[in-house]
């Protein structure tokens, strides 16, 4: 059961993969910035929005939980939700959308070969411009309210967590849109296991609860601790990563892509039938 | 085919009938035509006509309570199989057959669409495609934008789709709506954009699933003309359809599928006539 073009395809194996991705990486890129265009399309404010909405949703929840738990400061608390909001959003759009990022492909996927790795990074990459554009509303909100943390060799470790959040994404990705196509309880599910994991993740409830003994195993069950927390020592603490959250997350990167070349192996070609 | 293809190349089918994979026995060496060329190995494809796994989360707990006949199970049929074709370059070949032959998943297959159960499809030369034209479009980009889509859908680069941005859409005739949102569009409009991109790049290899004209009658002329061009430009053309008049008019070489097997393969003076009267008798 094979097939071998070879016209574009003059190298074996993985190489031939890795060739189609070059090959149609422009494709990639132009669905990447028209998902963008048509998401804030005739929008007067356009991107501004991925800076207002979790801005927006931080200032209330920081009032609301702030007077709950009796938080110190209400800015400090607003910075730490919407710093939480910004991953929390990036990651819950990304697997919402890879859930449908393959059955909205099939147009595509039933008339050529195109590698079906291009429609499951495109909803993770235009999240991350989304991510991005929050980071720069985020940077603003700090120096106004004076909570910017000094240069330092922190400041390097912001592109080190985007390619952390990428390695993290891409895999999930591929494998709720392969499992998308097959399992169409799968929306619903995940839509009610983010919501729970929500209310897991230190997104707005204050970071040190997880460090109570009850909670203690979610810093290594639940892969958004490290990564929230790998995303606010630099950025609002102003400190470097901690040993036990790195190895926590590339731990669970590396299973992730065992899982997703499972999935992805498995599935093969013959997903395409299901679409 | 075998002692027509280059020496050195050689060409690995890795599945047998019953699935067991055997690199060995099913090696052959051929020689590849100059240019193009498609060769065809034992090859069965199944299609799966009920869900691609078990369907929903209440038939699976209606299953727990012992409802197993609710659990719909994939079931496959094989849509051709043992199929062993070539195709040299220079070949127009028709594809006939009734209804749910196998034509189309055959064209898919070549392209390497879908994904076959055992055999090999060898191909030699860039594939064009024009299965379903009218699809494969982002509705909230503009018509310009979809042009560079699908044309890098087709494998083609950006520098490419911009040498051919102003003849496409001048021969898709869609005046301003071309910088307007595609969601705007009428059907027709669709598939006269599609058949502009689809057809302005010349392939070595062109698939065609019942795709010769589209839209109005006014275009409908034009696009006539242009697929005759498009067609003597490439290199091997497999075109299906059921219009035997345009196979006999254009095609050197005609194929009849019937229930996924090729039951006659041969001139088209020789294969219409029998086909037509295999339609007769019923």
């Amino acid at each position: 059961m094979s097939y071998t073009n070879y016209q574009s395809h003059k190298i074996p194996g993985f190489l031939t993969y890795l060739n189609d991705l070059v090959r149609y990486r422009h494709l990639c890129f132009n669905l990447v910035a028209s998902d963008l265009r048509s998401r804030f399309r005739r929008s007067r404010l356009g991107i501004l929005w991925a800076v207002i909405q979790p801005l927006a949703y931080s200032l209330i929840i920081a009032w609301a939980w702030g007077a709950i738990f009796k938080a110190d400061s209400y800015w400090e608390f607003a910075v730490y939700v919407f710093s939480g909001m910004l991953v929390w959003e990036y990651f819950s759009n990304s697997i919402v959308g890879a859930l449908e990022g393959l059955n909205n492909a099939v147009g595509y996927l039933r008339q050529s070969r195109v590698p079906f790795f291009i429609f499951q990074v495109r909803v993770p990459l235009t999240g991350l411009v989304t991510f991005l554009a929050g980071c720069v509303g985020l940077f603003l909100l700090m120096a106004v309210l004076g909570f910017l943390p000094p240069p330092g060799g922190h400041l390097l470790l912001l592109p080190a967590f985007i390619l952390v959040l990428i390695a993290f994404m891409t895999p999930l990705a591929i494998m709720f849109s392969v499992l998308g196509t097959q399992m169409h309880d799968l929306k619903h599910i995940m839509n009610l296991s983010i919501q729970a994991l929500f209310f897991l993740s230190p997104v707005m409830m204050k970071r040190e609860f997880m460090d109570s003994p009850h909670l203690a195993a979610l810093k290594f069950v639940n892969p958004m601790v490290p990564m929230l927390d790998m995303f606010r020592d630099p950025v609002v603490y102003g400190k470097l990563w901690e040993r036990q959250d790195v190895l926590t997350i590339y731990a669970w990167i590396a299973g992730l892509w065992i899982a997703a070349m499972v999935v992805a192996i498995r599935g093969g070609r013959r997903i395409v039938f299901a679409l | 085919m075998s002692g027509q293809w280059p020496e050195g190349l050689r060409v690995i089918s890795s599945g047998k009938r019953d699935g067991s994979a055997d690199r060995q026995d099913q090696r052959f060496t051929a020689v590849l035509p100059a240019k193009v060329g498609i060769e065809i190995t034992d090859a069965t494809l199944q299609y799966p006509i009920g869900p691609f796994v078990r369907g929903s989360l209440k038939s699976s707990l209606l299953g727990m309570f012992g409802h197993r006949s609710t659990i719909r199970q994939a079931e496959f049929v094989d849509a051709f199989r043992e199929v062993n074709l070539s195709v040299s370059e220079g070949e127009r070949v028709g594809i006939i057959g009734s209804n749910g032959s196998g034509k189309s998943t055959l064209l898919r297959a070549m392209a390497g669409i879908y994904p076959l159960k055992v055999g090999s499809i060898s191909v030699v030369g860039q594939i064009g495609t024009l299965l379903d034209i009218g699809l494969g479009f982002e509705i909230d980009a503009t018509g310009r934008e979809n042009i560079y889509y699908r044309g890098m859908a087709m494998g083609y680069g950006r520098k490419d789709i911009a040498a051919a941005e102003a003849e496409i859409i001048e021969f898709a005739g869609l005046g301003d709506f071309i910088d307007l949102p595609m969601r705007t569009y009428s059907s027709g409009m669709y598939v006269r954009l599609g058949f502009a991109v689809s057809t302005q790049f010349l392939p070595d290899i062109l698939l065609i699933d019942e795709v010769f004209g589209a839209g109005d009658a006014r275009f409908a002329d034009r696009a006539v003309q242009r697929m005759m061009h498009v067609v003597q430009s490439a290199g091997i053309v497999m075109l299906a359809s059921h219009d035997l008049g345009l196979i006999e008019r254009i095609c050197t070489r005609v194929i009849w599928i019937n229930s996924g097997s090729i039951v006659r393969d041969g001139p088209p003076s020789v294969v219409l006539p029998q086909f037509q009267q295999y339609m007769i008798d019923g």
